[in-house]
């Protein structure tokens, strides 16, 4: 890993924890307990153009690490969660990248509803145990998709700026 | 990177015609409302049945498409009775003077509230 991958994966990695922990700032509209906005998914979005699946994890399992950390909420369950989601979610991210016909909105929005539907499986098969909870997931999906739509903007116009892809200019 | 293309807008048809499907299908299955008086359990009513009932002669409820409100009451400020519809279990109807609480069982228990707190 050369100078330049360490600067970019830091930048990200703190640029994402910053969002994550700030964005509790922001009320969160629906009466759920443990709901946010998840704007912090914008720098993987950044990252996708030219980045490998484990670059894609590492920064989004990295920026919610770290955002935990700040925020306190790490080894609860709800970290433990959010964890497996945001990794799911990069993984589907990144295989929608590879595949070359859908555009950042897309991408996006797939990523928020993936991690929307693995915490809430999480939540309804193992911590609570109640499977009414799924009924929530459209609730989920709609704001998550309106912060995903305003992460794929800003994603969208940082990566014109830089060219495309965060990785492969020096 | 495209910010948006013919595949996004397929997909997300596809995610919003799921989720319409889940929230017609997962429609409120509370169907019962628990009425308590001076704190102990009164009676159960049952949600799906249009019907008015008579509460402890202080209040007449009534049930229609599975909404339940106060429709009548004795007390002196009547705020039960301008709290109109109720159908879900996050608020219930109180009548202070009367002591008098109704509220709709089931969708998200209190404890799986409790626990998404935690």
């Amino acid at each position: 890993m050369n100078n330049g991958r360490v600067a970019r994966f830091a930048v990200l990695i703190s640029l994402g924890s910053a969002i994550y922990f700030l964005e509790t700032l922001i009320p969160f509209p629906l009466p759920v307990p443990g709901g946010r906005w998840g704007f912090s998914n914008m720098v993987v979005l950044i990252s996708l153009p030219g980045a490998s699946i484990v670059d894609v994890l590492a920064i989004s399992a990295g920026k919610n690490v770290l955002g935990s950390l700040i925020s306190g909420k790490i080894a609860t369950p709800g970290f433990l969660m959010g964890l497996f989601g945001v990794s799911g979610s990069a993984i589907v991210m990144w295989h929608m990248y590879k595949a070359r016909i859908f555009g950042l909105a897309g991408t996006s929005i797939a990523g928020a509803s993936t991690n929307n539907l693995i915490q809430l499986a999480f939540a309804a098969l193992y911590v609570i145990r109640e499977p009414r909870l799924f009924e929530l997931y459209p609730y989920f999906f709609l704001t998550g998709s309106l912060s995903a739509l305003v992460n794929a903007y800003i994603a969208f116009e940082v990566l014109k700026r830089i060219g495309g892809s965060l990785w492969q200019r020096r | 990177m495209k910010l948006f293309t013919r595949s996004d807008m397929i997909l997300i048809a596809l995610l919003i015609a799921i989720m319409l499907l889940i929230s017609y299908n997962a429609p409120y299955r509370s169907t019962e409302a628990e009425v308590y008086v001076q704190g102990k359990a009164y009676m159960k009513i049952d949600l799906s049945k249009d019907a008015t009932y008579n509460i402890a002669n202080h209040m007449i409820v009534e049930v229609l498409d599975g909404k339940i409100r106060a429709q009548e009451s004795d007390c002196p400020e009547k705020l039960c009775v301008k709290q109109g519809w109720i159908s879900s279990p996050e608020v219930p109807i109180v009548c202070l003077p009367n002591k008098i609480l109704i509220k709709i069982i089931g969708k998200l228990s209190d404890e799986a509230m409790d626990a998404m707190t935690r």
